[in-house]
């Protein structure tokens, strides 16, 4: 008995040995960046539809629930801009899966666009996906300029016809606000705001905007067969627009917008035989072989997104289709792809109905009324 | 038997305090050089100092002055300069054993603001020559967005390409006033600029190395710039003029004097 209380005691000692030893180690660990204590915001559980992979977000913004709220908040919020008129959602609203209803969106004043704007679901995963070409990630807007979710966001506070704020402004009146250093000490622990902060948190609510409840997620997983690739769940015409998307000699759609992948796009910058003065990616990289190339959108919600292109030169589906039936380049600048049908596509115009119903396939209705990401 | 406990009761703490002053006694010889050596060559910290690298700006061998003041480039434009701001990272030092200490600064600079120096902490040691880059890091250019110097506040950054501007000049030339802006950035443009001090022995707490940023180079040297041919408004990494302006900007910056 005796022995066991002096080997327990001899334990003791080696232990409280360890744990001088690494005291100072674990104080710096458990002090939060900020030096506030009382900081504990909420992790935000973000859902994953079955097979989905893993949205990959950067280490030092994850999402909170805390966080989540106030980028939705700023998300709404005029103040970003120069006049205190346009917000990020002016130009991206729920109702257009994120998108406007217009060729050029509008600015501050007069101020207009030059590209068509982006819709915004799913847009956590491009981080995964999109090309990173000598170290430098080519990630969001139409060229890839933006190297990351949160550097994107400073894009349409700044750009000239947009909002036309300039950072120290917008810090300036965030800071000043009755609201916001409070809502951002409990997101980030910190009351003073800075461009790093306003930028994580509203690229947290964009990472929430999940879209996967069109009948094509059906497909790529369908719950009540639980089986992958179902085709069961299309109708007849939907299938063989499905066929036809899929077929190398028809509409030679799947290169560039992968179906088996919820993603619809194989997130690469492709010249699409378009006529257009516009550089692409040329603009970012400054190679004369990126002139006019630009990122493969995402066909999903199409029915809400129109209109359609980098300039949305296209109102309809019907005019996308017989553009790539008949319209677009088959030399280069081109694809290289467009050069295997040097006549067009020759699609029939049950061909193109077929296509068009397929295409309707990946609308997600509960996506563009889900009531989380409406204006708070 | 209770002598035997003591014993080995005092072994045990003594083995903890060693084995936590071992951490502490290395860094203790670290500091304290007991032999103090003057067979050295550039600079010479004896204990943990501070170096101050302080920018000097010129045009010529005048001091540098904003607009209204003119002065006439080597291909007799006139020039009035209203902003200079760059970024300088990643000061190192290489010791007298050819190793190299990497500071891991970024500062901006702002010739208006007559913030011009970068101050760093050195660790002991005999230093023979600096190495410092104008601009960002390829990874910090483009990973997520940093706070302090590298906030895109600050007003040196790209939005719609995500970069940080590297260098800005902003000036007007001619009769007319024309305006001039350099903002030039983009990982393929970092510029890095290599000191050798051997001909300098300083030995001090705080060393004060002078670089000279003679902005009059960056219009006449070695590129002389007609300013009303030339590209003037340089506002993107893929401007086809930089090649030209990072050779003058290369041959604007000098070591001046170390004390």
């Amino acid at each position: 008995m005796k022995k066991s209380k002096y080997i327990l005691s001899i334990f003791f000692l080696l232990l409280l040995t360890i744990v001088a030893c690494t005291k100072e180690e674990e104080i710096v660990d458990t002090i939060p960046p900020n030096g506030d204590n009382a900081y504990k915001p909420t992790p935000y559980i973000l859902p994953r539809p079955v097979g989905w992979s893993n949205m990959k977000i950067p280490a030092d913004n994850p999402l909170t629930v805390e966080g989540v709220q106030l980028g939705r908040k700023l998300f709404y919020d005029p103040i970003l801009s120069l006049d205190n008129t346009v917000s990020c959602a002016s130009c991206h609203k729920q109702e257009f899966a994120f998108n406007d209803n217009k060729k050029f969106s509008n600015g501050v004043g007069t101020g207009i666009t030059t590209r068509n704007s982006m819709p915004l679901f799913n847009i956590g995963w491009v981080e995964n996906f999109a090309p990173v070409i000598n170290g430098r990630p080519y990630f969001f807007f139409w060229d890839g300029g933006a190297t990351s979710l949160e550097a994107q966001v400073l894009g349409p506070i700044t750009n000239p016809v947009e909002m036309n704020e300039t950072l120290p402004n917008v810090l300036a009146k965030l800071n000043a606000h009755p609201e916001y250093p409070s809502l951002f000490k409990k997101a980030f622990g910190s009351d003073s705001i800075t461009t790093k902060m306003l930028a994580q948190a509203i690229a947290q609510f964009e990472r929430t905007l999940i879209s996967s409840n069109a009948k094509i997620d059906r497909y790529l997983y369908n719950p009540l067969t639980q089986t992958s690739r179902d085709v069961s769940v299309f109708t007849p015409q939907e299938k063989r627009g499905f066929d036809i998307f899929n077929s190398e000699e028809k509409g030679d759609c799947f290169h560039c917008h992968n179906v088996s992948s919820p993603f619809s796009s194989d997130f690469q910058f492709h010249h699409n035989g378009h006529q257009s003065s516009d550089e692409g990616l040329m603009r970012i990289t400054g190679n004369a072989e990126d002139r006019g190339k630009f990122r493969t959108p995402s066909l999903r919600n199409l029915v809400y997104t129109a209109p359609y292109m980098h300039d949305g030169r296209f109102n309809t589906l019907e005019e996308v289709v017989e553009f790539y039936n008949s319209q677009a380049l088959r030399t280069f600048p081109a694809d290289p792809l467009y050069q295997k049908h040097p006549n067009g596509l020759q699609l029939t115009e049950q061909e193109k109905e077929d296509l068009v119903a397929f295409l309707k396939t990946m609308t997600d209705s509960v996506f563009v009324t889900n009531p989380e990401f409406a204006r708070p | 038997m209770n002598r035997i406990k003591g014993i080995l009761f005092i072994t045990i703490i003594s083995i903890a305090f060693i084995s936590c002053e071992k951490e502490t006694d290395e860094r203790k010889t670290g500091n304290i050089n007991t032999n103090p050596d003057t067979n050295f060559v550039g600079m010479y910290f004896a204990k943990q100092g501070t170096l101050r690298l302080a920018f000097n700006h010129t045009f010529g061998s005048s001091p540098l002055q904003l607009a209204p003041l003119t002065y006439v480039t080597a291909k007799m434009d006139t020039v009035a300069i209203s902003d200079l701001k760059y970024y300088i990272s990643h000061v190192s030092l290489t010791r007298d054993d050819n190793s190299i200490l990497n500071l891991e600064n970024n500062n901006l600079l702002d010739f208006i603001t007559n913030k011009t120096d970068v101050i760093l902490t050195v660790p002991t040691g005999k230093y023979k020559a600096i190495r410092f880059y104008l601009g960002v890091d390829s990874i910090k250019n483009s990973s997520g967005l940093q706070q302090g110097d590298l906030d895109p506040a600050n007003g040196m950054f790209w939005t719609w390409s995500t970069g940080y501007i590297y260098y800005r000049l902003k000036a007007r030339h001619g009769y007319d006033n024309k305006g001039i802006v350099y903002d030039i950035g983009g990982a393929q443009h970092l510029l890095s600029f290599a000191f050798d001090l051997s001909t300098y022995k300083v030995s001090k707490d705080i060393i004060t190395v002078v670089i000279n940023n003679n902005v009059a180079a960056v219009f006449n040297s070695p590129n002389q710039l007609v300013l009303d041919s030339v590209e003037n408004q340089v506002h993107s990494a893929t401007n086809p003029i930089i090649p030209v302006l990072k050779q003058n900007i290369s041959s604007s910056i000098t070591l001046k004097e170390v004390f």
